[in-house]
């Protein structure tokens, strides 16, 4: 997996991974365990949308202060995908890495 | 004691944005103001940033500043605004533009990224800044009216968007009142929109303070999605 460079934190994808899973973990409804094969939002998800806002905010703040990131996840684009990027943790994980790479330093 | 609480003014260098930041001050809050040129003027409990509203990154910088200093935000007055008398026939798309920006992508990005920092205390109340020109369909405001137009519809949606956050979303609406904006607006116009209010006196940055005060009180917690015009229009 492709690792993105940072004077001070080098984001990889375990650490991202970690990152979504503990956020979720949190939301009331969460499952018991939850891993790479949680399942999100839209089929088998248990996310509704105002508990999706809360994820991606809280993981685009986290990013933000972990790796002096700005990034948006919720653009046209991960709307528009015809596969949700927040389908589970790994699609998540996988898109936050695309979105990172894309972007200059906070 | 609670902590005290934090208030982001937009536009606050001069006017009613500079009022309200004073008299936030005053009322215990600790205030972040923001406009594109640097404030003149300093005040123990209040902070002040060079940024654009209508630029994103430099809103975002704005906010996650907040969020790292004082990890809340309570209250944002999103005052920050330009006008343009002028009728539509002579508008150039230029003055159109920067209008709506200013206006609109303004109060939507700072908007957007308050209640980022709000949600987070389930707690927020965002004001946004209109005028009695919208209800009046003012001449030689077509571009000025239309993007206060916008600002309404924002307030609306995003009272409903943001209702389940914890977070109130209102508008004010004076009538002329005496600072920069107005003050190239010829003296005819201004007495001809003053007869079109049941009450003709100029406004003040205090009439403003007053409602914005009931709208981010505590107890005003079920009102939402409202715009509270001046001067009875």
């Amino acid at each position: 997996m492709d690792e993105y460079s940072n004077a001070t934190l080098p984001m990889e994808r375990h650490d991202v991974v970690d990152m979504i899973c503990q956020i979720v973990s949190e939301i009331p409804g969460a499952p018991e365990k939850v891993d790479e094969t949680t399942h999100l939002f839209g089929a088998n998800g248990f996310l509704d949308s105002l508990k999706l806002v809360n994820v991606v905010l809280d993981a685009e703040q986290q990013i933000n202060d972990n790796y002096n990131l700005a990034i948006s996840l919720a653009d046209d684009r991960s709307v528009s995908q015809q596969r949700s990027p927040f389908r589970t943790v790994a699609s998540l994980a996988d898109y936050i890495l695309a979105v990172a790479a894309e972007q200059p330093r906070a | 004691m609670s902590e005290r609480p934090v208030a982001l003014v937009t536009g606050s260098r001069t006017g009613i944005g500079r009022y309200v930041a004073e008299r936030l001050v005053a009322a215990g809050y600790r205030v972040v103001g923001c406009s594109r040129q640097p404030a003149d003027w300093a005040l123990e409990g209040y902070s002040h940033f060079a940024a654009d509203v209508a630029d994103e990154s430099q809103v975002k910088a704005l906010l996650t500043s907040i969020r790292r200093k004082y990890k809340r935000l309570d209250v944002t007055f999103n005052n920050a605004g330009v006008g343009s008398m002028n009728h539509s026939l002579l508008m150039p798309a230029a003055t159109l533009e920067r209008i709506m920006s200013i206006n609109v992508r303004g109060t939507f990005l700072v908007s957007r990224e308050s209640a980022k920092l709000m949600r987070q205390r389930k707690w927020g109340r965002i004001v946004n800044l209109s005028t009695v020109a919208v209800p009046l369909s003012l001449e030689g405001e077509a571009a000025y009216v239309a993007a206060k137009s916008a600002v309404e519809g924002l307030t609306r949606v995003m009272s409903r968007e943001l209702a389940e956050l914890g977070i109130t979303v209102n508008a004010i609406g004076p009538g002329p009142i005496e600072t920069a904006l107005i003050r190239n607006v010829p003296k005819g116009a201004m007495q001809s929109l003053l007869s079109r209010l049941p009450i003709h006196s100029m406004g003040t940055p205090e009439d403003v303070f007053h409602v914005l005060e009931f709208l981010i009180d505590r107890k005003s917690d079920c009102i939402t999605g409202q715009v509270i015009y001046l001067g009875g229009a």
